[in-house]
């Protein structure tokens, strides 16, 4: 299947992989927000930073299976925030972005070659905002 | 209470007309009669402009004197004669009547409307599922009062008794289910507990392909051409069948041949999976609330994905762009190579393109970890792979991201593990070097009986007089089916980093993305469109 990305869409996904190889979680999870990316934890409407920006790292970067610190210090199992999570609004960027960002990962995995996405298309990603300006 | 005349005679002028009549008189044939003389009796009776009680035949003539509109006049009018009328049948004649016609309709759907047979279909398979799974739940829950634990326990009993006949009812289901039920297994870790999983696990080695006449059939109408017109040579067997649609592998007549290859594969459509694709999704939306509500998100977006790969059409056009853009980007076809599209042959439900012979992704990540098993004395991949899993998910546990040395991962247990541990990265590459070195003492080998088959095959040309190129080049094949065909020209980690590298560029810079995935790694038939392996293709190709 060859999917199509929208100028708007291809931008935010250019920001998002700056901020993730940044590690800037809070810039990463403004972007998310800012386009309507929407999710519960435990019932809770307002994710935090922390699980917004760890999301956006299973999407286009990595797969980090660590324990996730929220931002109240709370040392939370990344299994148990799998299992508390509920995405309500996912934008196309992020639908996208994971499907493609999954498959990468996932392939360098199976060839016992992990990597970092959001390392490797960095300069792409500035190379994409630096057009769109 | 006295009132003016004005006000008396605003009342009755303005009364409802419905009130105006009196049911007690008409209603003759109404089996509540005395119910309703009884409501009459609480009735405030009908009084003329004296403040006298009138009677109905007063009531009229009152009705008719006075200056009453003709639409007030109706409603009376229509209760006067649906009282004459008698209805014709009983009630029990009308259900009767009713169930028939339901029936009928019921029938006729089924057997004209396809979507709804599959509707049926899919819930007579689904029903007893879901029934089951109420039960289980609710006697737990509700009855039995158990615990968390015990609730996990029946229903794992249950998911392990439902999961085989999941399963069978996607086979029979074909088509989207198929579809679904291969990605959920792949990218389903996390949400589907691991027994489906696993029952779900073999629908990724592909379905049962569909026969030579029903695939010519739908290229004969979806073209309008017949298969002698198109194909000078066709295989009846498919390189890969799939959920959605098979490849064929096929040789162009000459008139067709708008490339130098002549060497096709035609992707062909299953003609019910576009047709039922509503039918299906509507279906799968409705088993989801039922079961999962919390995936309703999930499920909505594999309609919005799977919606446009219906129409090859649209796939070739995207195809043509992504090449432009690769193009101009200066990666094809120094980099990758994207197979052409052959335009004669392309319509909604029939794809045909360029062949690029190579191998796919998966045979190659295979061949490094037999080879890798090999060179540490393991008996076979699949006891690397297992030991790799565990390593992988150390990895992930500890942040993931890029490892520290390449290789290292394969890089297992036992005591070699431990000494290449104490050597680092420096033994990973030299044994990775052995393990290649022994490979291509074999491909000189196998060029060697290669060199004497291509000097038969020379022979047999002079003979009978035909193409030696494609007997070569099915001889070739022949090798990579073994697994043996320049496999040693594949430098796996740097054919994965131009893959990366180029899904980079489509994604950010041209954003049209080959979103194919490798899930089907072990087709052949979904390695013609996707870059995962045309990468490979690429590297593959002998200088």
């Amino acid at each position: 299947m060859v999917g199509r990305l929208s100028p708007h869409d291809r931008e935010a996904i250019a920001k998002t992989i700056v901020a993730l190889s940044n590690n800037d979680k809070q810039t990463t999870a403004r972007i998310l927000r800012e386009n309507g990316y929407a999710a519960t934890f435990r019932d809770n409407e307002n994710v935090d930073d922390a699980t917004l920006h760890r999301f956006a790292t299973f999407c286009l970067d990595k797969f980090d299976l660590s324990p996730i610190t929220l931002d109240n210090g709370e040392v939370v199992d990344t299994m148990e925030l799998f299992r508390n999570i509920r995405e309500k609004s996912i934008p196309t960027f992020v639908e996208d972005g994971r499907r493609l960002g999954g498959l990468l990962m996932g392939v360098n995995a199976q060839a016992a070659r992990p990597i970092s996405l959001a390392k490797e298309w960095k300069s792409i990603a500035q190379q994409a905002l630096r057009k769109k300006k | 209470m006295i009132t003016t005349p004005n006000q008396r005679a605003l009342t009755n002028d303005y009364r409802h007309p419905l009130l105006l009549f009196n049911p007690s008189s008409v209603a003759v044939h109404s089996p509540k009669k005395q119910a309703s003389n009884d409501i009459n009796m609480c009735r405030p009776p009908a009084t003329n402009n004296e403040g006298k009680t009138i009677k109905l035949q007063d009531q009229r003539s009152t009705l008719s004197s006075s200056s009453v509109s003709f639409c007030t006049s109706v409603p009376v009018l229509l209760a006067n004669l649906s009282s004459i009328i008698r209805p014709p049948y009983s009630l029990r004649r009308v259900l009767l009547l009713l169930f028939v016609f339901s029936f009928v309709s019921l029938a006729s759907l089924y057997t004209c409307h396809r979507g709804f047979r599959r509707t049926i279909q899919f819930w007579r398979g689904m029903t007893p599922l879901v029934l089951k799974y109420k039960y289980v739940t609710i006697k737990a829950e509700k009855f039995d009062r158990v615990n968390p634990e015990e609730l996990e326990r029946r229903l794992n009993i249950y998911r392990e008794q439902t999961a085989p006949k999941l399963v069978e009812l996607i086979l029979n289901m074909k088509g989207i289910y198929v579809k679904l039920g291969q990605v959920m297994s792949t990218v389903g870790q996390g949400l589907l507990p691991q027994v489906y999983l696993d029952a779900l696990r073999p629908l990724q080695n592909g379905v049962p392909p569909r026969s030579y006449a029903e695939i010519s059939n739908i290229i004969e109408e979806s073209t309008g051409k017949s298969m002698e017109e198109l194909f000078l040579q066709f295989d009846e067997v498919p390189i890969g069948s799939a959920s959605i649609a098979q490849v064929h592998r096929a040789t162009l007549r000459p008139s067709h041949s708008t490339i130098p290859p002549k060497r096709v594969v035609v992707k062909v459509q299953y003609p019910e999976v576009a047709q039922l694709f509503d039918a299906d999704l509507s279906n799968l939306e409705l088993a989801t609330r039922l079961f999962s509500p919390e995936y309703m998100e999930i499920t909505k977006s594999l309609r919005k994905r799977h919606e446009n790969e219906l129409d090859f059409t649209k796939e070739a056009a995207n195809l043509i762009h992504v090449t432009r853009d690769m193009q101009r980007y200066g990666v094809e076809p120094s980099l990758v190579r994207i197979p052409r599209v052959i335009y004669d042959i392309c319509t909604k439900d029939v794809l045909a393109m360029e062949y690029l012979e190579g191998i796919s992704l998966g045979d190659a990540i295979d061949l490094e970890q037999r080879r890798v098993a090999k060179a540490l004395g393991m008996h076979d991949g699949d006891e690397l792979k297992t030991a790799l899993a565990t390593k992988m998910r150390k990895h992930f546990e500890n942040g993931g991201g890029v490892a520290n040395n390449e290789g290292d991962m394969m890089m297992l247990s036992g005591n070699r593990a431990k000494l290449i541990n104490v050597f680092g990265p420096s033994a990973a590459a030299l044994l990775r070097t052995y393990a290649l070195l022994k490979d291509e003492i074999e491909n000189v080998i196998l060029s060697v009986f290669k060199f004497g088959s291509m000097i038969r095959i020379n022979w047999m040309k002079d003979r009978h007089n035909f193409d030696s190129v494609e007997v070569i080049h099915d001889d070739a094949m022949m090798i990579s089916n073994n697994g043996k065909k320049r496999t040693s020209r594949v430098n796996l980690g740097r054919a994965l980093k131009t893959l990366v590298h180029v899904h980079g560029i489509q994604l950010l810079l041209s954003g049209v993305y080959n979103g194919e995935s490798c899930i089907h790694k072990e087709h052949f038939a979904l390695f013609i469109r996707s870059l995962l392996t045309i990468s490979l293709c690429s590297r593959s190709t002998p200088r």
